[in-house]
């Protein structure tokens, strides 16, 4: 009986061999060629180099007269600072015309502020636009301004910034002195927040009354001015060096940073108007 | 012997007459499997060619490349100021796709760029206290290849749920790693009172015997009716669950490693104290468990814009409308990827690795009881219901005034879940012993996988799902949960699914050389997800463990501090997640 239980496991187990080797259409699956070498050269292709965008952008100047604007809108260029909190027509920037001249006029209730930087005196009204003359790093900005006598004048600041960070701006103040101040407000260093310096000039000016202004800057004396046209001619205001700090318009090496915004802005806990036109930006010779 | 001859025989007939399936696994390593991997590999090579270009005094890597320059991603400060930065703490996952792909391909050079990186790393920018020089305030300037704060001139330590790599930490530089995570309790927890903050000073010295103090009575307290009485009097030092949960996995790595039950125990007494202060009858858990005290001047405080902690609880102050559950600890729509995301999977990791069992059962009534009340399914969505964590629904609720949790005006509303949630259920899930107490959860992520548009994983245990093979789903959680479903159950239909959702990855996210989150959006985070995910269905594919690869913990890396503003004229203090790695290709 043993014999035959053994002669039959042998049969058997010649008869399952010989079935697998004679299937015809066994469709044999492999794993991929790659998948123990895929770092070979016929495995893997490095991707192509990137198509190279030069990370320097375009310089451009800005000439913002206003007389293509529309009537009764923001100017085009131009961006006016507003949050969740503030009132519907708590700041406001419109264009107005009169004896032809196309300018703006410029409305804040000064009720709120932007968040940040926090127990700061952040402005509520922030107007700007910008240009690029960041291969120069010199250049020549012209702004006019006047305050109503008709209507609440506000206090105002207005000059050339580096991103957040005031470079050279007048300020006109509720007396209607005329202040020059350099660097600040720049907060990122909390608590220890660097304001800037304030230069008195001496002069007032007038409700009612336009008033031209020119800024200068060069990165490469380290020099700022700011300018008030006076009889057909530029008095300089204030002269001086850069407010450098590790901190305000300078890398920790203390490289200066140059300017790329013109700003206005009016203060927060005021309310009043002022108007400004001709804003022009344009390189330094 | 002829018996003997019988048996032999039989075994042979036994070894060729069954399938080969049955007797092994026998997964191909397909074509498209490869496409995965190459895409992967590209992706690494990219990293590592145009992140050392930049600066090639340094092996750090920054931790984004802009996708269409290779340039590093940059910090724009106030003053226009660009600083390219490396923060070791935003690095992890690459770290760990780096040992990934090592595992997976079989060559060590990827390790070793990781190990290199590390080396210079740890060598370097460690305090003479013992922190590294990372985390949400400070990287290191690829530049200058100095400390860069952006929280002042000084910022402090602070790790949210960045979960670092401690098991290639401890072999790059095994001394520097102990040092620092015995530090990283030092810094913030303060044993004397046993408050807890975020913020870590580098002037605290170090302390060789940190975990020397007998540990103390519980903070959380019950009042008589059971509820936790959350104390209201830390002086401004708020003990957010996401550094504890990095707190807890440092303790918890070094008594595993050092055989030192003692800081193991520490982590225990601090988790507990967010378990105390879950709400006993919905089981939401909290995002902290103490509020500050007013330390600020009443006018400061009077200024609802003004959020510092200084001025108390913030969301009793804005919030006041629903009584005494407004409490920052309370809050169950804000901050919930921590709470019930990165903490839960570093509970259950510690359950796993370091036998902490009841962690498991603390997940489970953490997120059933948060799915319980705040899961809901809407047009074909999931989603989530904004509420307290006693069930108080916060939705439709127009918020009156600006204050920290947003401005006025704001209407609280349902917001999306996630897919990350996806791996602190199923984990949870596999993690519990007994079938009844798998069965309301496993319901739940039955419900939101099916949602989430894979099919349907079935009964529980998921051994006969009817999976949609054809999805359409995109997303690295969704790849991490059916690979490791797959791994659980071996059931193929979880792999195939896998592969689909791995093919969607390179197909949605790979562009230029990179995996990016989206086609047009133009950086590539080193801290992303998705290789990590795609290697590990890799792995399983060629039959390696899982316990024998990398392992995601979190995605959570960030810097916070001052910056310029996306319009480029007002000062901002924000997170580089919502200001750089949201820019296009277009900006």
């Amino acid at each position: 009986m043993k014999k035959y239980s053994l002669l039959l496991l042998i049969l058997l187990m010649i008869g399952l061999i010989g079935c697998k080797k004679s299937e015809p259409t066994e469709i044999i699956l492999e794993d991929y060629a790659c998948k123990d070498t895929p770092l070979a050269p016929g495995c893997y292709i490095p991707s192509d180099d990137l198509n190279f965008i030069s990370p320097i952008p375009d310089e451009y100047e800005i000439s913002e007269t206003f007389e293509t604007d529309r009537l009764g809108q923001m100017p085009r260029n131009w961006l006016l600072y507003r949050n969740e909190e503030y009132a519907t027509d708590g700041v406001k920037a419109l264009v107005v015309e009169a004896d032809d001249n196309r300018y703006v006029e410029l409305y804040s209730d000064g009720k709120k502020a932007p968040m940040y930087p926090q127990s700061a005196p952040t402005p509520t009204f922030i107007f700007t636009t910008k240009f690029n003359l960041d291969q120069d790093r010199k250049g020549v900005a012209y702004a006019r301004l006047m305050l109503p006598e008709d209507q609440k004048a506000n206090e105002i600041s207005l000059g050339v910034s580096t991103g957040a960070v005031n470079t050279i701006a007048i300020v006109i103040n509720s007396t209607l002195a005329i202040q020059v101040k350099t660097g600040g407000p720049f907060f990122y260093h909390s608590g220890t927040g660097d304001g800037g310096e304030i230069f008195t000039t001496g002069y007032t000016i007038e409700k009612g009354v336009w008033y031209s202004f020119k800024y200068e800057w060069d990165a490469s004396i380290n020099q700022v001015s700011v300018s008030m046209e006076v009889d057909d001619e530029f008095i300089i205001l204030h002269q001086g060096s850069f407010h450098v700090s590790n901190r305000v318009n300078a890398l920790s090496d203390g490289m200066i940073l140059v300017p790329n915004v013109f700003k206005i802005t009016m203060p927060q806990n005021r309310d009043g108007y002022a108007y400004i036109d001709d804003i022009i930006v344009t390189r330094k010779e | 012997m002829k018996k003997i001859m019988i048996l032999i025989l039989c075994s042979l007939i036994m070894l060729y007459s069954i399938p080969k399936s049955y007797a092994q696994t026998n997964i191909i390593y397909a074509e498209s499997d490869y496409d995965r991997l190459h895409a992967v590999i590209q992706h690494v090579e990219n990293v590592l060619k145009y992140g050392h270009e930049y600066n090639e005094e340094t092996k750090l890597l920054p931790d984004a490349i802009n996708t269409l320059t290779g340039e590093p991603a940059k910090w724009t400060f106030p003053n226009r100021a660009q600083v390219p930065y490396a923060n070791l703490a935003n690095q992890q996952n690459f770290f760990r796709t780096l040992v990934a792909l090592s595992n997976v391909t079989g060559d060590t050079k990827y390790k070793d760029e990781a190990v290199d990186i590390l080396s210079e790393f740890m060598e370097n920018y460690q305090s003479p206290n013992g922190l590294f020089e990372w985390g949400g305030h400070r990287a290191i300037n690829l530049d200058t290849l100095d400390v860069q704060s952006f929280e002042g001139p000084n910022g402090p330590h602070e790790l949210k749920n960045m979960m670092p790599y401690y098991e290639l930490m401890l072999e790059v530089n095994e001394e520097a790693t102990l040092k620092f995570m015995r530090q990283l309790w030092t810094a913030h927890f303060y044993f004397e009172t046993t408050d807890m903050n975020r913020h870590g000073s580098y002037s605290t010295a170090y302390d060789v015997n940190v975990f020397g103090q007998t540990i103390p009575d519980d903070v959380i307290q019950m009042d008589q009716q059971g509820n936790p009485i959350i104390p209201a009097d830390s002086p401004g030092l708020l003990p957010f669950v996401n550094s504890a949960t990095d707190l807890a996995y440092a303790a918890f790595t070094l008594s595993d490693y050092t055989f030192d039950p003692i800081p193991a125990d520490w982590a225990k007494y601090l988790m507990r104290q967010y378990n105390l202060a879950s709400n006993p009858i919905t089981g939401m858990t909290v995002y902290q468990f103490k509020s500050t005290q007013v330390t600020k001047t009443p006018a400061e405080c009077a200024v609802p814009s003004y959020t510092n902690s200084g001025c108390g609880d913030r969301v009793a102050r804005q919030f006041r409308d629903f009584g005494p559950i407004a409490r920052e600890s309370n809050v169950a729509w804000k901050n919930t990827q921590a709470v019930y995301v990165d903490n839960i999977l570093m509970l259950l990791e510690a359950a796993d690795k370091y036998g902490v069992e009841h962690f498991v059962d603390w997940a489970r009534d953490y997120i059933e009881g948060y799915l319980e009340y705040a899961y809901i399914r809407i047009d074909g969505r999931n989603k989530i219901i904004p509420m307290f964590i006693d069930g108080t629904v916060t939705y439709g609720y127009i918020v009156p005034e600006v204050g920290y949790f947003g401005p006025s005006k704001m209407r609280l509303d349902y917001v999306d879940m996630p897919t990350t949630y996806l791996l602190p259920i199923l984990r949870t899930i596999l993690q519990t012993k007994e079938d009844e107490d798998r069965i309301k959860l496993w319901g739940y992520f039955r419900d939101i996988v099916y949602t989430f548009g894979l099919g349907d994983i079935g009964e529980l245990g998921g051994a006969s799902p009817n999976l949609d093979l054809d999805t359409s789903i995109d997303d690295p959680f969704a790849l991490m949960a059916m690979v490791e479903l797959y791994d659980y159950t071996k059931n193929e239909s979880y792999l195939n699914v896998a592969r689909t959702i791995g093919n969607n990855i390179v197909n949605e996210k790979f562009h230029r050389g990179f995996f990016v989150q989206d086609e047009i959006m133009l950086y590539s985070r080193l801290d992303q997800p998705d290789t990590l995910a795609l290697l590990t269905l890799d792995a399983v594919i060629r039959d390696i463990p899982l316990s024998n690869m990398p392992f995601y913990l979190a995605d959570s890396g960030y810097i916070h501090g001052y910056l310029l503003s996306d319009d480029g004229v007002v000062e901002d203090r924000n997170y580089s997640q919502n200001i750089i790695y949201t820019k296009t290709i277009y900006d």
